[in-house]
């Protein structure tokens, strides 16, 4: 019944100021100007669809979320601490040293980067799947994970071994030579990082696996340069 | 690298904590958690529908704020532009989570913070929680902006890089279906306001 009078209601004043008060409504009012309250006073339609209107707006503020978490801020300090330091030691690296020790680093440093630009393209093209569901060949088997997760397990050993010889020389580093290994090695950790980021989220895939062994291999071979060149510069 | 010069638009304040921010202070960084933290995790969370992904999506802004800072050029105020790094964040993790659909999603449901004001199984908020999910995203995104988070429909227009007209149409849009499902499937629910 209510709503036949509502609806006889709004017939009998369907005219400008019916569209008028929607049109107020599109437009996403808070407050009644004078004439569209008017207009409610004789429209119980439109003063109907109003109260919905507020009841809606008076409700949604409860869905604002607030909850206690103390430990977010600290992991954004330590995340920007960690972008920061490397921001810096990019632009030290491209404004001075990259320029003062010649071709070879740069050919390397220019390397890892096309590896992550390109493992980064590959990425956005093959969006990580499921490999129990689709059981891609790109996709490594448990048995193959196991065999080339040992490899790296053998390459790490090799690496702690040889920066364990490395680190006092790159650490003390005096020469022009040994610190561009340094910094060489903190380029190449740092691509090693991200790319470890990317197998733990996605351990089957074979390509990222690719990539790391031949980060991991890039960097052996540069401590054992440092071990080799380290002790003619010094 | 430097900052381009300050634009005229930016108070003399705002810029010098956008040139520390450019610097990689982390007390102005600080700054900007304290003054808009709370905020973003509010809207990160009814973005992305729950509390960890939510901070995940912070945390991940406060990082692209740094490496954009210097591209920052005042068009909006910091608040405004920080807001639309953090809804483009969520935007893109979201699609990102349903490129992947990944299972453990499912779970993470349940660690959905108690709203203010209205207790958390108040009938009318449960309701208007499960409609508003529902919405097709762009109503939902303009509705939750405006409605929820109280920004004006200009800074939704920037956020969500859409027009002004664009982003009340969508408000109407979103408040005539709420009110539509409201009105059907709860009706003490409206009584117990």
């Amino acid at each position: 019944m209510a709503r036949q009078i509502a609806t006889r209601s709004k017939e009998s004043t369907m005219n400008v100021d019916c569209k008028e008060f929607e049109n107020l409504l599109s437009e996403g009012i808070s407050e009644l100007p004078d004439a569209a309250a008017a207009h409610l006073r004789n429209c119980r339609a439109c003063a109907e669809e109003w109260q919905a209107w507020q009841e809606v707006a008076q409700a949604a503020p409860a869905l604002r979320k607030t909850w206690e978490s103390p430990e977010l801020w600290p992991r954004i300090r330590q995340s920007l601490a960690v972008e920061v330091k490397r921001a810096e030691r990019w632009h030290w690296w491209r404004g001075g040293a990259f320029r003062q020790w010649g071709l070879q680093w740069q050919a390397t440093a220019a390397a890892i980067v096309l590896v992550l630009a390109g493992l980064g393209g590959w990425m956005m093209l093959h969006p990580t799947r499921d490999a129990s569901v689709d059981g891609d060949r790109r996709l490594l088997t448990e048995s193959t994970l196991d065999e080339i997760e040992r490899n790296e397990a053998a390459y790490l050993k090799s690496i702690d071994k040889l920066s364990q010889l490395a680190a006092p020389k790159v650490q003390d580093a005096e020469s022009p030579i040994l610190a561009s290994y340094r910094e060489k090695l903190l380029l190449i950790d740092s691509a090693i990082g991200e790319l470890r980021n990317q197998v733990d989220r996605n351990r089957f895939n074979a390509h990222l696996r690719q990539e790391l062994l031949l980060i991991y291999q890039e960097k052996q071979r540069t401590l054992e340069e440092v071990l080799k060149d380290g002790s003619h510069a010094n | 690298m430097s900052l381009p010069p300050k634009p005229a638009a930016i108070a003399e304040e705002d810029w010098q904590h956008i040139e520390a921010l450019f610097r990689g202070s982390l007390p102005a960084f600080e700054r900007l958690y304290q003054e808009h933290g709370g905020r973003m995790k509010s809207i990160a969370c009814n973005l992305m529908g729950n509390t960890s992904d939510a901070e995940d999506a912070v945390q991940e802004s406060f990082l692209k704020v740094y490496r954009s800072i210097r591209s920052f050029q005042g068009h909006s105020s910091l608040s405004t532009w920080i807001y639309r790094i953090l809804v483009n964040t969520c935007l893109d993790l979201k699609r990102k989570q349903r490129r992947q659909a990944l299972p453990e999603l499912a779970n993470t449901q349940e660690t959905v913070p108690q709203p203010q004001g209205l207790t958390a199984n108040h009938p009318l908020r449960l309701t208007l929680e499960k409609i508003v999910a529902g919405l097709d995203d762009r109503l939902r995104n303009v509705f939750l902006l405006f409605e929820v988070e109280g920004f004006k429909h200009s800074e939704i227009a920037d956020m969500l890089n859409i027009s002004e007209a664009a982003s009340k149409v969508a408000l109407y849009q979103a408040k005539r279906e709420l009110r539509g499902w409201l009105a059907r499937s709860q009706p003490a629910a409206r009584n117990q306001l």
